[in-house]
């Protein structure tokens, strides 16, 4: 537990302390307090980077922080699909077309997020390719493999499940159940897979500024476009209680234990916490990159 | 800071001397934290020791200088305000 909790910490954190602070825990044997201390010491670790990192290394670590937080954020813009997905038609006349507004600009926003994080993605994609085929290394290939590999694997899941709702009616039965359980651990499993393998491939290839210089700037829009979903996740959550709060209250998640409103704005909270995140991540590449 | 100035500790024994200087029981994110910063900043400095693990760390010079600063501030602070609370305690 204490390994998983200090690999957390950011590499060139963990290449200087990493050893000393697995002593420290061994010395001390360490309680859930102190656990807890170890996260919040991982996040500050990542939210105030070590100083006396080059220039193309800190903007490597902001690529890979703002891809993190991307991936975390989509999880939440699922949840937010899943939740507004019942919100009845008729009511969003009633608010005048707002609520409706408003939830396109949430997914249109994250759309752009996406797309944005392909322009960064592609010139180091490029770069790991073509290593990759030039040197053969086996770590290269077998990392470049596993995100189209995870998001198959993914796809795979959610489409059997898709066909079994499809042919069972969707019951609420053990078999739901559990389906429901498998697609929820393969998209953390799949999200995690891509994350790490694409972190890894950053530390491994060799970048240049002409490959760090365009994707800094995208992962900035990236972080951008994540604020801009928070704004309008804001003015979605704002329109439904000022304007239809009998939606808000409504219930929902398995089981009704949760209600509409409130579970939109837990959604709302971990993505504008997450896209502060990005941003401050993406704004520390860029003030590297125009330093270096 | 203040626990370096008794001479170099590793991580451990400075947790423990905290706990029993200042009754506050540093957790390890917390600890770590304070010393990449303060190392990043000069004040303290990683001392050789055979045991890489369990590595000490000692004030700097400047390290000392900006104790003494701190702790004379402190207690300055501290004077004044029991001074205050003297003259308080004769008023009411």
């Amino acid at each position: 537990m204490t390994r998983l909790l200090i690999a957390l910490y950011p590499e060139a954190w963990r290449r200087r302390y990493a050893e000393e602070l697995e002593a420290l825990l061994e010395d001390s044997r360490p309680g859930p307090r102190e656990l807890a201390d170890l996260l919040r010491g991982a996040l500050r670790a990542h939210l105030r980077p070590l100083r006396g990192l080059a220039p193309l290394e800190r903007a490597r670590n902001s690529v890979s922080g703002v891809l993190g937080c991307f991936i975390l954020c989509l999880f939440f813009a699922g949840a937010f699909a899943k939740t507004t997905e019942n919100v009845p038609s008729e009511n969003r006349a009633h608010t005048l077309g707002l609520l409706s507004a408003a939830h396109a600009a949430v997914m249109l926003t994250l759309l752009a997020a996406g797309a944005a994080l392909a322009v960064a993605a592609a010139p180091l994609a490029l770069r790991a390719l073509r290593e990759a085929r030039l040197t053969r290394r086996a770590d290269l290939i077998l990392l470049i493999c596993v995100p189209p590999l995870a998001i198959g694997a993914l796809l795979a899941v959610l489409g059997l499940s898709a066909l079994w709702f499809h042919s069972h009616g969707g019951r609420g039965d053990v078999v739901t159940l559990l389906l429901l359980v498998i697609c929820g651990v393969t998209a953390v499993v799949a999200a995690f897979a891509c994350w790490a393998a694409s972190r890894a491939l950053l530390r491994r290839i060799e970048l240049g500024r002409e490959q760090i210089v365009p994707a800094t700037a995208a992962v900035a829009a990236v972080a951008l476009a994540m604020l801009a979903s928070a704004v309008a996740m804001a003015l979605y959550l704002a329109v439904m209680v000022l304007d239809a709060p009998a939606i808000a209250t409504t219930a929902d998640g398995p089981g009704g234990i949760g209600m509409i409103g409130p579970d939109v704005g837990v959604q709302l909270v971990a993505i504008l916490g997450l896209s502060t995140i990005a941003l401050v991540s993406a704004r520390r590449g860029l003030s590297s990159l125009r330093a270096g | 800071m203040a626990s370096l100035a008794a001479g170099p500790k590793h991580g451990y024994a400075i947790t423990r001397d905290v706990d029993e200087m200042a009754g506050v029981k540093l957790g390890p994110g917390t600890l770590y934290g304070a010393l990449a910063r303060l190392e990043e900043r000069g004040l303290i400095e990683a001392v050789a020791s055979e045991d890489e693990r369990r590595r000490p760390y000692r004030l700097t010079g400047v390290g000392a200088d900006a104790l003494r600063s701190q702790l004379n501030d402190q207690a300055r602070v501290a004077r004044i305000g029991l001074e205050r609370l003297s003259g308080l305690a004769g008023t009411a």
